[in-house]
């Protein structure tokens, strides 16, 4: 069950197996029950806990890129086109902790740093990217690359540059502009080979003893300033956290709360939670999302792509803009629309984004109802009950619906001159079978409120002529259409502890572990005494020793020594 | 907020909308409750060609085949004979002739459409001499374009030169957007007493996952720079065939350079309407002199000899064919009768909140600004 990549460390510990287990859980059991526990209302201090593991990461593509124009500016862009990470335990993030590099991969690192180094020592840009002047163009200048090599060394690599390494990369770049009579094409060799080295593409974190708290680990100031930089930005950090961190500020609690405040209250946050939420939300599937267009003619690879820009527009108005209570998600009627998306809501739109509200009385309320979840958790050419029950449970529960088995009929549901017109009907075929009801009574009711939208999220109120049944159940709350869905997910105590677990896995790059439980109770009950407010529970889980502590166990052979 | 209206005012504005939409039935009725909230329906245009009765072979309407072009006709004036001819003899002789047509008689041949079957409407309201017959029977089809035109290939479909960069330039250049507003529709069936508005779109148009036009989309009417283009016209519903008033309109058409609107005497249209869309002819009287400024302006000459077009041979044609608007002085006839096939997709028409432009009559005076 363990995986260790070359590159990456993930111990085999609790984490996968408490995974492993959610999988296999019986869809008879009650699901919510125990994973969906109301969290304990406790002001009280965080309790005694050992955090977290030490990582080692991959930088994914938004990572880097977000860097590179956190430090060079918005317009040294690239393609570099990084394969993805695989999910783990509902998060892209994880995945970054468990993968090798490969040759080829290598070979697109080195493409974008190519890319990027001759965009920034460019004839346009090296004036005022630069922070020296070279006395000749056509000849080696050490002091001059000496200084912007640390200086861009420091951001890159998220650490001062060891005075080794800077002398090499100096080194480097004074003979090849020698070699070449161009100081800026030898200066642009060094920064290829630094934006390729691997204190830029991986995240080792090291760990030190907290002398705060003897016998303990935490992590040393850069690993922290790096480890909240990601979560909180997507990126790596800026000069103002680095500079905390080279003080030891940071290590304080005062100081650590001011460079936390800093950061939620950093434009940056909003990009890294983006980052999150298109993450907890699987809205990757967007890159491969395609419908039918003989039955859906209108939705495009525009509309597509605005759905899914609609909803993280959504989610940041709302939790971080207007600072709302996280469940509000599910009931709002606050929205965003472009042009394409009104065509599918069929309603006006001026050409750019537009707040919008549902009216009263409209069956659209809740990011459940956007086109966004509605599109993507359909077929090709139908809506699914299954899939959007599916995906409720396990994106916004966090609880996993186990596979179907492999020997399953699916002709009765997938037969197209079937007499049978609405999915309910369908669907009702599962629920004679034994093999099937089991996991379909946990996802299918849910779904099933949805069905007043099609495959695209057009609204409708019969298929095939019949009227739509929207009415079901969750977890023994019953409801009557979407609207009560979300109403009823709203309450339900899971859809926050969802969050809580994912912005923890997240944050520390790890999933949650079954011993990780008094952690995430404390994080569950701060969050609901603070009233569900996104940049609280932020600060909860960035201030806690949690976050910042190391479970210092012995590492397998391959650990991030090979970034070192 | 946007550049364009408050958020607040555009929330408001759709409001209903959104909530008969969102309340309708099955997607068909959906759509046709939402394009008719408030009694309202918009419609842009996203066809528009010069209504040519075509017969499979073209023999019957153009038994001497299709007209010759301008290198056609350059290299039969000046065949590669061994004769010495200057530059100011031959080609700048030709371009010259397109900014100075002549009513000389022609040197070369250059055929009308012939028959009695054209497509278009009655415009004058009687049946003369001249007139045609459509192709269902109806008397009296005011169309002298088609006849002075109908034999030359930029003009036949089904991808005719004019033709196909007249749509090609409909969809890229948003200034290409004509909108016609109905509102006060009880019904899209029957309803004798209607407003039909035309204005200028500021938006594109709305495409499928196949590129082809769909309604549903948005356009922003310009009532800032497109005041010229407004027009609020008296119209009926019979059947769920629009007609409207005869009315002078301008209409944007910009095909890239040069002039950027086209002007017609009593225009009006006839168009059976759905929800999604509407589809018919439009015609009026098209001022012969500002057409042939339009067509010499927006089309350079490698456009017309892809599509055979000899522009000074048009030009006799068009002023021995017009029909309409008399000179007073000379009694000669100013405008020619024209029709054109259009097909609109049903469009969100959205306002400034504060419109302060009102209808103005297109006059003939406002060519010259």
């Amino acid at each position: 069950m363990a995986v260790f990549a070359k590159a990456g460390i993930v111990k085999a510990g609790p984490a996968v197996c408490l995974v492993a287990a959610l999988a296999l859980v019986s869809c008879s059991a009650p699901i919510g029950k125990d994973q969906g526990a109301a969290p304990k209302v406790a002001s009280t201090p965080e309790p005694a806990n050992d955090g977290s593991e030490k990582r080692l990461r991959v930088l994914s593509e938004a990572q880097y890129l977000n860097t590179l124009a956190h430090v060079f500016g918005p317009d040294v862009k690239t393609e570099p086109h990084f394969p993805p990470a695989q999910r783990y335990d509902g998060l892209l993030a994880l995945g970054t902790a468990r993968a090798g590099v490969s040759g080829a991969q290598l070979e697109l690192y080195q493409k974008a740093a190519v890319t990027v180094a001759g965009l920034i020592t460019n004839r346009e840009r090296r004036g005022y990217l630069m922070t020296c002047k070279p006395a000749s163009e056509k000849a080696a200048d050490r002091a001059c690359a000496q200084q912007f090599l640390a200086y861009t060394g420091r951001l890159l690599s998220r650490k001062p540059l060891p005075q080794a390494e800077l002398a090499a990369f100096v080194e480097t770049a004074s003979a090849s502009a020698d070699k070449l009579q161009d100081f800026y094409a030898g200066l642009a060799i060094a920064l290829e080979a630094m934006l390729v080295s691997p204190k830029v593409i991986f995240v080792a974190e090291r760990s030190e003893s907290d002398p705060q708290h003897p016998g303990q680990q935490r992590l040393d100031a850069y690993s922290l300033a790096t480890r909240l930089s990601l979560f909180l930005w997507n990126a790596g950090p800026d000069d103002a956290v680095l500079k905390a961190a080279e003080s030891g500020e940071i290590l304080t609690p005062k100081g650590r709360a001011r460079v936390v405040n800093m950061m939620l209250a950093s434009p940056r946050l909003e990009t890294g939670m983006r980052a999150f939420f298109d993450d907890m939300f699987a809205f990757d599937d967007f890159s491969t999302l395609a419908k039918d267009p003989k039955i859906y003619p209108s939705f495009t690879g525009v509309t597509a792509q605005d759905a899914r820009e609609e909803t993280l527009r959504t989610v940041i108005d709302h939790l971080i803009t207007k600072n709302g209570d996280y469940r509000d998600l599910f009931t709002t009627r606050d929205t965003f629309i472009s042009p394409s998306l009104a065509a599918q809501y069929r309603l006006p739109a001026p050409p750019t984004w537009t707040p919008y509200e549902f009216p009263e009385g409209a069956p659209r309320a809740g990011i459940l109802t956007q086109i966004s979840f509605l599109s993507v958790h359909s077929h090709p050419g139908r809506s699914s009950p299954t899939l959007r029950g599916k995906a409720l449970r396990e994106i916004l529960l966090c609880q996993p619906v186990p596979p179907p088995p492999p020997n399953v009929d699916f002709s009765a549901v997938e037969n197209p001159n079937s007499p049978i017109k609405t999915a309910r009907e369908r669907i009702n075929i599962h629920q004679k079978n034994p093999a099937c009801a089991g996991c379909h009574k946990i996802m299918d009711p849910m779904g099933l409120a949805l069905e007043n939208f099609d495959a695209i999220g057009r609204y409708r109120d019969t298929e095939k002529g019949a009227p739509i049944d929207a009415s079901g159940s969750l977890d023994g709350k019953a409801f009557k259409d979407v609207v009560g869905l979300g109403q009823v997910l709203h309450d339900h105590p899971a859809l926050t502890s969802c969050l809580v677990k994912r912005a923890y896995s997240y944050g520390t790059g790890g999933s949650a572990k079954a011993d990780d439980k008094d952690k995430l109770d404390y994080i569950n009950a701060r969050f609901a005494e603070q009233g569900y407010k996104l940049p609280d529970l932020l600060r909860t889980i960035t201030l806690s020793n949690a976050f910042s502590r190391i479970n210092e166990t012995p590492a397998p052979a391959a650990t991030a020594a090979s970034a070192n | 907020m946007t550049g364009f209206v408050s958020a607040k005012t555009w929330r408001s504005t759709t409001a209903v909308i959104a909530l008969v939409a969102m309340t309708a039935g099955a997607d068909g009725a959906a759509a046709d409750d939402a394009a008719l909230a408030d009694h309202k329906i918009g419609y842009t245009m996203v066809n528009k060609a010069v209504a040519i009765y075509q017969t499979a072979d073209g023999k019957a309407e153009c038994p001497n085949g299709l007209n010759d072009g301008p290198r056609e006709q350059f290299d039969k004036l000046y065949p590669r004979d061994g004769t010495s001819r200057t530059l100011l003899e031959t080609q700048l002789e030709r371009e010259g002739e397109i900014w100075n047509p002549s009513l000389e008689k022609e040197k070369l041949p250059f055929y009308e459409a012939q028959g009695k079957t054209a497509i278009g409407l009655n415009l004058d309201g009687k049946v003369g001499p001249n007139d045609y017959t459509s192709p269902t029977g109806e008397k009296g089809i005011d169309n002298q374009m088609y006849r002075s035109v109908g034999c030359v290939a930029s003009y036949r479909g089904p991808d005719g030169s004019y033709r196909h960069f007249t749509e090609s330039y409909m969809q890229q250049f948003d200034f290409n957007r004509t909108l016609l507003e109905l509102t006060d529709v009880e019904s899209l069936a029957n309803d004798s007493d209607v407003t039909v508005s035309v204005y200028r779109g500021l938006d594109p148009l709305l495409l499928d996952s196949a590129g082809e036009h769909i309604p549903g989309g948005s356009q922003r009417a310009d009532h800032r720079w497109g005041k010229e283009f407004i027009q609020h016209i008296k119209g009926k519903i019979v059947d769920g065939v629009l007609t409207t008033e005869p009315t002078d309109v301008f209409l944007p058409e910009t095909l890239a350079r040069g002039v950027a609107k086209q002007f017609i005497h009593a225009w009006r249209v006839q168009l059976k309407l759905s929800p999604e869309g509407a589809e018919g002819l439009m015609g009026g009287y098209v001022d012969v002199e500002r057409l042939y400024n339009l067509l010499g302006q927006n089309w350079a000459t490698h456009f017309r000899s892809y599509g055979q077009e000899s522009l000074p041979s048009e030009y006799r044609l068009f002023r021995k064919n017009a029909d309409g608007y008399p000179d007073p002085k000379t009694g000669e006839m100013t405008a020619i009768s024209t029709a054109w096939e259009v097909k609109f997709q049903q469009v969100f028409i959205m306002h400034p909140p504060t419109s302060v432009a009102t209808a103005k009559p297109a006059k003939q005076d406002d060519i010259a600004r």
